[in-house]
């Protein structure tokens, strides 16, 4: 299991976190029933503080991709594997938005609001852009 | 240089599976022969000052010889013998290919003769000492293994799969952790189990007849408790630290500095034929915690001293160690 963050980053250093394990998920290399390592070891390991790394926990339990149970750590729900089953099509999304010039933002809004309440997305660039 | 492979499986089959097999044979035919002329029960256990102390029917000596002489060698050549067809080779093959044959004749030679000292006596009490069998045993069994060292190729160690890996790119100021838990294989896990019950019922039983060895069997079960903790299960970590691998317990950890890697890799582990077994295991410049045989990540200290872990997806982890590497030495100019 890997994660990396980037305390360079704008991201939110839990958000990083979290965003790691779910791509491990997605990926297929944490699997349903696999613990994640004590979150006091991955916050010594990252040299983030260990709240940063509980936050990132809770956010997983809240999207159902984690158990959390005292005594027994965090463990992976049968749900994290709806992402790894997702991942052909989401590689595919991505190289077609690739191809179409789209940049990662422009295809994570639209695919943000395609699953809220059928807003339009924002995010479209302005004209299409030439793949050189 | 790596000797042929073909004549490393040929001489190593010969060393490790046939003599044995033939040597096991020879005994178990002579103790047949003499079975009309053995008393009933024959001794098959002798006390330290000397007399027989134990005491069974022939065919249970017969029954221990063909099993005393026959498993290690299957095992061994069970182990070691498909790996060095696929081209692994290295000292402790040959060396655990000797040491088959060797025991088989060290076997052989003591429960033989054993029942050949105890031909035409009327009562086993009056079988004389064994002593001199376990020294001729001894030097035959050490004469065999160096022919059988001898007669085969000398070799370096060759590795199956071994491959550097491609270093990860890790950015400056990127911070990284892989971790994974390695498992050991069902069957090593089996083999303990069946260990420590065996030594839990032996106890039991001794508890009955005599409580003293008891004791023993006792202290036996917790030896193998132990070995079972410190085989199970191991949390293997790669961080800016380095790489840190630690038993279940906490107990024992072994940790290289990221400043004192040098190389990491994988490659295939034969637990039996690289490490001479399986579990904390040192092998020429080489720390093992081999759980299981196959893929396992290799880390080359700058001393030339390498650490090997059998964990699964051990590439990730070699591409990460890399990477890191890489990435130290570029911002040290």
């Amino acid at each position: 299991m890997l994660i990396r963050i980037d305390p360079g980053s704008d991201v939110a250093l839990f958000a990083q976190v979290a965003a790691s394990l779910r791509g491990e998920m997605a990926q297929g290399r944490l699997r349903p029933g696999d613990r994640l390592p004590a979150a006091r070891e991955v916050g010594t390991s990252l040299g983030v503080n260990l709240h940063t790394v509980l936050r990132a926990y809770q956010d997983l339990r809240d999207e159902g991709l984690v158990d959390m149970r005292r005594g027994r750590g965090a463990v992976v729900t049968p749900r994290a594997a709806a992402l790894s089953d997702l991942r052909a099509e989401i590689l595919a999304l991505g190289d077609r938005a690739r191809a179409l010039g789209m940049t990662a933002d422009t295809l994570a809004s639209l695919v943000r609001d395609s699953l809220s309440d059928g807003q339009p997305g924002t995010g479209w660039p302005e004209g299409p852009r030439e793949q050189v | 240089m790596a000797a042929s492979a073909r004549t490393v499986v040929a001489r190593a089959t010969w060393v490790a599976l046939v003599v044995p097999v033939v040597v096991t044979a020879v005994a178990v035919a002579l103790q047949l022969a003499w079975l009309g002329s053995l008393p009933d029960p024959v001794a098959i256990h002798w006390g330290l000052a000397g007399g027989p102390n134990g005491f069974a029917a022939a065919w249970v000596s017969i029954a221990i010889t063909s099993a005393a002489g026959l498993l290690l060698p299957v095992l061994m050549a069970a182990a070691t013998i498909p790996a060095l067809r696929r081209g692994a080779q290295g000292p402790t093959f040959r060396f655990m290919a000797a040491l088959s044959a060797g025991m088989s004749v060290l076997m052989g030679v003591v429960a033989t003769w054993a029942l050949a000292m105890q031909r035409g006596l009327a009562d086993a009490t009056a079988a004389p000492s064994i002593t001199p069998a376990l020294l001729v045993g001894l030097a035959a069994g050490a004469v065999v293994g160096a022919v059988g060292w001898a007669v085969q190729p000398g070799q370096e160690q060759v590795i199956v799969g071994a491959s550097a890996a491609e270093p990860m790119p890790v950015r400056p100021g990127e911070r990284v952790l892989w971790t994974r838990t390695a498992t050991a294989a069902p069957w090593l896990m089996l083999l303990l189990g069946a260990t420590a019950l065996v030594t839990v019922a032996l106890g039991v039983a001794a508890w009955f007849t005599d409580p003293a060895r008891a004791w023993t069997w006792l202290a036996t079960t917790v030896v193998v408790v132990l070995a079972i903790a410190g085989t199970g299960a191991y949390t293997v970590r790669v961080d800016g630290d380095g790489l840190t691998v630690t038993a279940a317990l906490g107990l024992p950890r072994f940790h290289v500095p990221l400043a004192e890697i040098d190389a990491a890799g994988t490659g295939d582990v034969v637990g039996l034929g690289e490490f001479g077994g399986y579990g904390i295991r040192h092998a020429p410049h080489t720390t093992g915690v081999i759980l299981r045989n196959g893929p396992a990540l290799r880390v080359r200290r700058t001393d030339g001293r390498y650490l090997v872990v059998t964990v699964d997806d051990a590439p990730v982890a070699a591409a990460l160690i890399e990477g890191l590497v890489e990435r130290r030495a570029r911002s040290r100019g």
